[in-house]
């Protein structure tokens, strides 16, 4: 549905984009996390034909990007800094998507609009910044998407919007498998929505895989041995942390569960217990190594 | 092969009119106050001026003042020097029109929202091309027609002009305004802001004249004023002059103003298509064209200040041609800096940032 291959890209004399692939698949939801000035913008821009990579193609839909405005029809792009003609009134944008869009779909916008409950008459520069990302999102919904990008769609909005906002799109997606790919800097804001989860950091994708696959791989186990902690144990390559509170040892697995389960077993611990662990957990410990500052992107 | 030559798009074409309309609305009042009630207000004018002579007994020649008026609003119609305000619809107003319509959506990165939706650059060019063509002409169409409407009304003005000299009238304003907004396209495309591109249209626009007239004041402070070199400055002058856009006002009629005007559209295009869209709100669209900005900002600042400073010296103090020299070189060099430091500044200040 998307793909970004080996996608270089320079802001001035700047790399903002450093071979960056990137995939996201029909009907998912896929959260590009990564702290500020991480590259997340520009790789969205990048994604919609805004911004011309240096080096790299960019596919939405099997079809070539540039230039494609049969496959524009189908995008749906909110905007992190929303970029709105300010002297229209709001009616005046809405005209404009409707007529622009070849699928809008009028039902779907009056739903909308009695949800978010926004002033047709009013210029658009007296909106807040709340209040424009709900009409963008309104706007971009309307034009029945199958690719919906989102950069940073909740940033500036209060709890309950911002609860809304994130419900809208889990139904969108359900109802019309559209593929959602969403920016944010706060992994807990997505956690709860997406399939999929892309890390970036200094204009690299450092990691791209599924929850369900990060979180049924990656466990903390509690065990405790007799005669301490065997060196096979110690020494096994897809340990990532190990930690002992008297005989008791927190160790977490990357990968390969069972196997790793068989061997501690072969040494009769005295406890054995797996323990699920949070996204937040996992991406501490899987992004140690890296020097990623993951205080910038947990909440 | 799909060859779409002509890309008008109702859509686009309503969104940028809406645009630039307060623009056309008020040109079109500064015309009719300027322009239109002077040439519908002859009737009245006439026939009181014959009532007052019949009442006080005067005899005149009836023929004779309808031929003044005749004269008079030919040369209203037909001359753009009638009036100094028509400099602002012929230089101003295409200028504006560009500024709007490309410049503010660099400005306010609008064109981000266009990129991203189901048209094409060249749609977007296009559209944008044909509602500054339009709203070029509309003041002088609505004028025009009330000027024509008033005709079927008053006996009197049908003696003073005809529906053809309305016609050529607004023909003849979109023929000055046409190479001027040609131009302004060309620097709409190449720069990121409104303001660099109000200022670079306008300097470029007498760019040619005046760094020619600073050349010569140059040569003629250094003492270097050799003979002839005043006629052969003056026929240069006139020569480059022919050759701008401004030269349109000159030589009324010649169809290479139009040619060129079209050309230059065509090489706007060309520029439009090239433009990065990070760029916009940058000084400057294209990186490569930084160093001649700041170069050439440096040499007519630097032949600028090196004047000033000979202009400034000489009121003060009795120079020797040395003495001269030496202040204009000092001048070059202070002017040099500060252009290069000024035309640096611009462009870092309004680099966009990742």
């Amino acid at each position: 549905m998307i793909r970004g291959y080996n996608i270089d890209k320079y802001l001035g004399r700047d790399k903002i984009l450093n071979n960056v692939n990137i995939n996201v698949n029909k009907g998912s939801i896929y959260g590009l996390i990564g702290p500020n000035g991480a590259g997340k913008t520009t790789l969205l821009k990048t994604l919609v034909d805004i911004y011309e990579p240096e080096k790299g193609e960019v596919f939405i839909l099997g079809e070539s990007i540039k230039d494609n405005t049969k496959i524009k029809a189908k995008i749906g792009y909110v905007a992190d800094n929303l970029k709105f003609y300010p002297n229209f009134k709001l009616e005046d944008t809405v005209d404009f998507y409707r007529n622009t869009y070849p699928f809008w779909d009028e039902e779907k916008f009056i739903q909308l609009k009695n949800i978010f409950k926004l002033e047709e008459k009013k210029k658009l520069k007296s909106l807040s910044k709340g209040m424009k990302t709900q009409l963008a999102l309104m706007l971009n919904l309307s034009i029945s998407p199958k690719i919906l990008i989102l950069d940073e769609p909740t940033s500036g909005l209060d709890p309950v919007i911002k609860r809304k906002v994130l419900d809208i799109i889990i139904d969108e997606v359900a109802e019309n498998e559209t593929t959602v790919l969403i920016s944010s800097h706060h992994l807990g804001e997505l956690e709860r929505i997406c399939d999929y989860i892309g890390i970036i950091h200094e204009g690299q994708i450092l990691l791209e895989d599924s929850i369900e696959h990060l979180k049924l791989n990656v466990r903390k186990i509690q065990v405790a041995f007799k005669n301490g902690l065997p060196e096979e144990i110690k020494n096994n390559p897809d340990v990532l942390s190990i930690e002992n509170r008297g005989k008791v040892y927190e160790i977490i697995v990357n990968e390969n569960m069972d196997i790793f389960m068989e061997s501690i077993k072969k040494h009769n611990p005295i406890l054995l217990e797996t323990i699920d662990m949070s996204l937040e957990e996992i991406f501490v410990y899987k992004m140690g190594g890296v020097g990623y500052g993951f205080e910038d992107i947990i909440l | 092969m799909d060859l779409k030559i002509l890309s008008f798009n109702k859509v686009l074409f309503k969104k940028d009119f809406n645009m630039v309309k307060f623009l056309i609305l008020f040109i079109a009042g500064m015309l009719f106050a300027t322009t239109t009630i002077n040439i519908i207000s002859r009737g009245n004018a006439f026939n009181n001026l014959q009532k007052y002579y019949m009442e006080n007994g005067i005899e005149y020649n009836r023929e004779k003042i309808v031929e003044d008026y005749k004269n008079q609003v030919d040369w209203v119609l037909s001359d753009w020097n009638s009036n100094g305000i028509n400099i602002l619809f012929i230089i101003g107003m295409p200028i504006t029109l560009i500024a709007l319509l490309f410049s503010e959506e660099k400005r306010q990165r609008t064109f981000e929202v266009l990129q991203v939706m189901p048209y094409t650059r060249y749609e977007i060019f296009f559209n944008k091309l044909l509602v500054a063509l339009v709203s070029m002409a509309l003041p002088f169409i609505i004028n025009g027609l009330i000027m024509i409407l008033a005709l079927g009304f008053s006996p009197t003005l049908r003696m003073f002009y005809s529906v053809g000299q309305v016609i050529k009238w607004i023909l003849l304003y979109f023929y000055y305004q046409l190479p001027i907004l040609a131009f302004a396209l060309i620097f709409g495309t190449i720069t990121g802001t409104t303001v660099s591109h109000i200022i670079l249209t306008i300097i470029f626009l007498i760019f040619p004249m005046g760094i020619t007239t600073l050349i010569f004041w140059n040569l003629d402070m250094l003492g270097l004023n050799l003979g002839n070199v005043n006629m052969f400055f003056e026929n240069i002058l006139i020569n480059i002059m022919n050759y701008t856009p401004l030269g349109v006002l000159i030589n009324q009629g010649d169809i290479i103003y139009i040619l060129v005007s079209l050309g230059m559209i065509i090489l706007a295009k060309i520029l439009f298509s090239k433009n990065k869209i990070e760029r916009n709100g940058e000084t400057l669209e294209f990186e490569k064209t930084e160093s001649f900005f700041k170069f050439g900002v440096a040499i007519c600042t630097a032949l600028l200040v090196g004047l000033i400073f000979s202009w400034i010296f000489n009121d003060y103090v009795s120079l020797s041609q040395v003495s001269v020299v030496l202040i204009m070189f000092l001048g070059y060099v202070v002017g040099g800096i500060l252009g290069y430091i000024a035309a640096h500044f611009s462009i870092k200040v309004n680099k966009s940032k990742a």
